[in-house]
């Protein structure tokens, strides 16, 4: 269908990015070819939009739903939807609101916006079973030095220079805040750990040896070297500690064993 | 997942539209809906709360799912990523209908989240009938198309909106879900008679009804689904269910979403057009 296409692809366009280009295709009648095309400009910008508030509800609350819906609308003129599904949209989002002008004196609102939606994808993502321990304490010493530990797909680690906890729980719906309730800036940052604890998700502090531990075994690197590295550095009970937490807390999902041929 | 029961095995009567705002009045309290109407788009890409509670509204229940994402009047291929979740769900969940919209949603990797209308053309009409049937036949069931609400027209258009939903649903030999509101929204928008429009429907096909609310913008009708059926759209309703009979009804209710009660009073309203032997 050539012609079809033809016209989608000019149709698409105009609308997704705001542009009057396919008033020709459009038979003026009540309301003019213009008017028509903006009826659905209009309707695409508020889907998207409103997505954005769906996703990111804490930094909605956080900056008023004013200025919230202003500076989606932007986003979304700059960032069409490339996804069929509207959960993949906002992608960027935080990046946008790290760069965004009127937020230069706000910084860690791009942070409260990556948690939204760190937060927003673990909510969706696969439910995977925690793995058995025992599996792991049946190998021999070797093997389990050669082991590479799976970690929930859900599973993310954000370090901020924030109390980014407390600011995302100052801003959750159920929260009422009273006046005169402020954050306490002068705590300094903190790690968190967003994961799925079955169905509900989870955002828990973590220590730095924590993240350290994390991002290793999320770069694919073996349970000896990582005991080696860490190990080094840090108290064996602290090192321990951490490991006892990622197997509590269901945060390894399997692993798998480096076979020599 | 069980086979639903005998009993249940065909829509009837009024049913709700199922969303997430109300999953615990609806568990707590197993109100007397005859069906739920799933969106489904909503639980293709998820495997978190969403999947577990229509897993518990299934248990009781049955379903239906309705689509937005299949872009049947589109040029680009099926998305069988798509299609393959669709399945997948249906296999799991057995809803006794599957519906989607005459219209496109994306192209050139552009996604519009809307339900974009199909210039009617005798070759447009011919691509989506045949989309449609690659659908059926990967799907292995008929499914229902609905009719959008529109705000454009097309210079290319060489039939009505009417003659083009009957043409594409007879060569695809789908069924229809005929969206009472849709028709009143776009009748009020490109000046056709909306009745006349809905008596040309082909009776052996119309196997379901939407109802919805819409807002008046002043120049032209939008269709929101985010308030109460109004009182137009009930009186072409009344006339449907003359013409067709008690046809399966949903209520739906996207935005501005009320609590629960008020959407049961909405089902009550539609019963009362219903023929009094259906409505006992």
């Amino acid at each position: 269908m050539p012609d079809l296409d033809a016209l989608y692809q000019r149709l698409i366009s105009s609308i997704c990015e705001g542009s009057p280009a396919a008033e020709s295709l459009v038979s003026p009648a009540k309301l003019s070819a213009s008017e028509q095309l903006r009826i659905y400009q209009g309707s695409v910008r508020g889907s998207l939009i409103q997505a954005l508030s769906d996703i990111f509800p804490s930094l909605k609350r956080a900056l008023g739903a004013e200025f919230f819906d202003a500076m989606a609308d932007r986003y979304v003129r700059a960032n069409p939807s490339i996804s069929s599904s509207l959960d993949d949209y906002g992608a960027l989002f935080p990046e946008f609101v790290a760069d965004f002008p009127a937020l230069a004196e706000y910084p860690y609102m791009s942070d409260l916006a990556q948690l939204d939606w760190v937060w927003h994808r673990a909510f969706h993502a696969p439910y995977q079973k925690a793995f058995d321990p025992a599996e792991l304490l049946g190998l021999s010493e070797a093997e389990q030095a050669s082991v590479r530990l799976h970690l929930q797909s859900a599973l993310c680690c954000l370090v901020s220079e924030y109390p980014l906890l407390a600011i995302w729980q100052l801003n959750q719906d159920q929260v009422e805040v009273k006046e005169a309730e402020t954050i306490d800036f002068t705590q300094g940052g903190q790690a968190l750990v967003i994961w799925r604890d079955g169905l509900d998700v989870r955002v828990s502090e973590v220590d730095a040896l924590m993240v350290e531990l994390i991002d290793k075994v999320k770069c694919g690197e073996k349970l000896g070297t990582i005991l080696n590295q860490l190990g080094s550095k840090h108290a064996s009970e602290a090192l321990n500690h951490c490991f006892a937490e990622l197997v509590k807390n269901g945060w390894i999902t399997g692993f798998e064993v480096e076979t020599h041929s | 997942m069980s086979e639903p029961k005998p009993e249940l095995s065909r829509l009837s009567g009024v049913g709700l539209g199922l969303r997430a705002q109300h999953y615990q009045d609806i568990l707590k309290s197993l109100p007397d809906i005859p069906w739920f109407e799933v969106l489904i788009d909503n639980y293709l890409y998820t495997d978190g709360y969403p999947l577990h509670y229509l897993e518990q509204v299934a248990r009781h229940y049955p379903l239906s799912f309705h689509g937005v994402g299949m872009s049947l009047g589109g040029t680009e291929p099926l998305d069988n990523a798509y299609l393959d979740r669709l399945k997948r769900l249906i296999t799991r969940f057995q809803p006794l209908h599957v519906s989607d919209h005459l219209c496109w949603t994306h192209h050139g990797g552009l996604h519009s989240h809307d339900l974009l209308p199909v210039p009617y053309t005798r070759d447009a009409a011919r691509h989506v009938a045949e989309r449609i049937l690659s659908v059926q036949d990967y799907l292995g069931r008929r499914i229902l198309l609905e009719n959008v609400s529109s705000y454009m027209s097309y210079k290319e258009s060489e039939m009505t909106e009417a003659e083009f939903y009957c043409e594409v649903v007879e060569l695809a030999d789908c069924d229809m879900l005929c969206d009472i509101n849709n028709i009143y929204v776009s009748a009020y928008n490109h000046d056709f008679d909306a009745v006349s429009y809905l008596k040309s429907l082909p009776q052996a096909r119309v196997r379901e009804f939407h109802l919805a609310g819409f807002e008046d913008q002043g120049d032209y009708l939008l269709d929101t689904h985010g308030q109460a059926v109004h009182e137009p759209v009930w009186q072409l309703y009344q006339q449907a269910i003359a013409h067709f009979g008690p046809i399966p009804t949903l209520i739906e209710w996207d935005n501005n979403i009320p609590e629960f009660s008020r959407l049961l009073l909405e089902r009550d309203k539609a019963m009362c057009f219903w023929p009094e032997l259906e409505n006992a």
